[in-house]
């Protein structure tokens, strides 16, 4: 029992803290932070599992882990005004070519990588943008002006 | 036609118009990790070890022992008895406390004698001189399932007459 306890309270605590961290943190990965991502799998795996090393201890924790996601999933399509909650919202970056100065600092993000960002979409310019939209994935959309 | 993509409200996306409890709800997440990792710097959730002590005409005991501890956690106590009065048969009475729930890996040195009272181990020495001290190390792992808190007191007997006794309470984390 104690064990689906566990891997529930850290799905929580994971969970809510992908949601506050910021989405960027989590869509921009860079050699260190995957680095990152494997240190926190194994801090967690380890407050999950503790000293259980069984078959069926693991098969608990992966089973409660699943049935949240799913629980999470289902919960933020049946219930529309969860949904900004559970799965965020977009983000207005750029209008017009002219970048949201506000969004971007809440958003931690600089004028250069959203630069960044457009080049990789091959737009030269953000003068050429009519929209850039931070989507709930930490990706960023571009809508180019018509020509 | 507005060329505004489809799903973007620009009151809600641009201007984070009724967005702002959320924003506040993000902040307060952060100070709360903050304080979570400062609490812990701070020995919240253990397991830096304090010192408790009694004395008497005949004996002083002191142990040494953290007073939180998280599941799973590898910890030492150390008691010492310091001998004032000769003690016949220096006797260690343990709450079960520190033993239910609880690995006890070591326990050094050796006691001449080992018994269990209603739950609480008793483990007795040979005799002490005036003036010497007997330092008794206990390795010690918290079991993770054993969460909350437990009474860890300690007492020293000679023989069934009790000399000095500690009041120590631990709390173990998940």
């Amino acid at each position: 029992m104690d064990i689906v306890i566990r891997a529930a309270v850290v799905f929580a605590f994971l969970y809510l803290l992908m949601r506050m961290l910021g989405r960027r943190e989590l869509s921009s990965m860079e050699p260190f932070d995957i680095i990152l991502l494997v240190v926190i799998g194994d801090l967690v795996q380890q407050g999950v599992t503790q000293s259980d090393y069984s078959v069926t201890g693991a098969l608990l924790a992966v089973s409660t882990i699943a049935l949240l996601t799913v629980l999470v999933s289902w919960t933020s399509f049946r219930v529309r005004r969860l949904r900004p909650i559970l799965a965020g919202e977009p983000i207005v970056l750029v209008e017009d070519g002219e970048v949201v100065g506000a969004n971007l600092r809440r958003q931690r993000l600089t004028v250069e990588e959203v630069e960044s960002e457009a080049r990789l979409e091959q737009i030269a310019s953000l003068e050429d943008v009519r929209w850039a939209i931070l989507e709930t994935n930490g990706e960023i959309s571009f809508v180019e002006k018509q020509q | 036609m507005s060329d505004l993509p489809q799903g973007i409200d620009l009151q809600r996306h641009r201007d984070f118009e009724g967005r702002e409890f959320g924003q506040g709800l993000r902040h307060l997440f952060l100070v709360l990790l903050l304080a979570f990792v400062v609490a812990a710097l701070l020995n919240a959730f253990g397991a830096r070890p304090s010192t408790s002590e009694a004395g008497a005409a005949a004996a002083t005991l002191k142990v040494t022992a953290p007073e939180r501890v998280r599941g799973g956690l590898l910890y030492q106590a150390r008691i010492v008895i310091h001998a004032r009065q000769p003690i016949g048969a220096p006797t260690l009475v343990l709450d079960k406390g520190w033993i239910e729930e609880t690995t006890l890996n070591t326990l050094e040195p050796e006691p001449a004698e080992t018994t269990s009272d209603r739950g609480r181990l008793k483990i007795r020495y040979p005799p002490l001189e005036p003036g010497r001290s007997l330092t008794v190390y206990i390795a010690l792992q918290a079991n993770p399932n054993d969460i909350g808190s437990h009474d860890q007191g300690l007492a020293l007997y000679d023989a069934d007459e009790e000399i000095a006794s500690v009041d120590r309470t631990q709390v173990n984390f998940p």
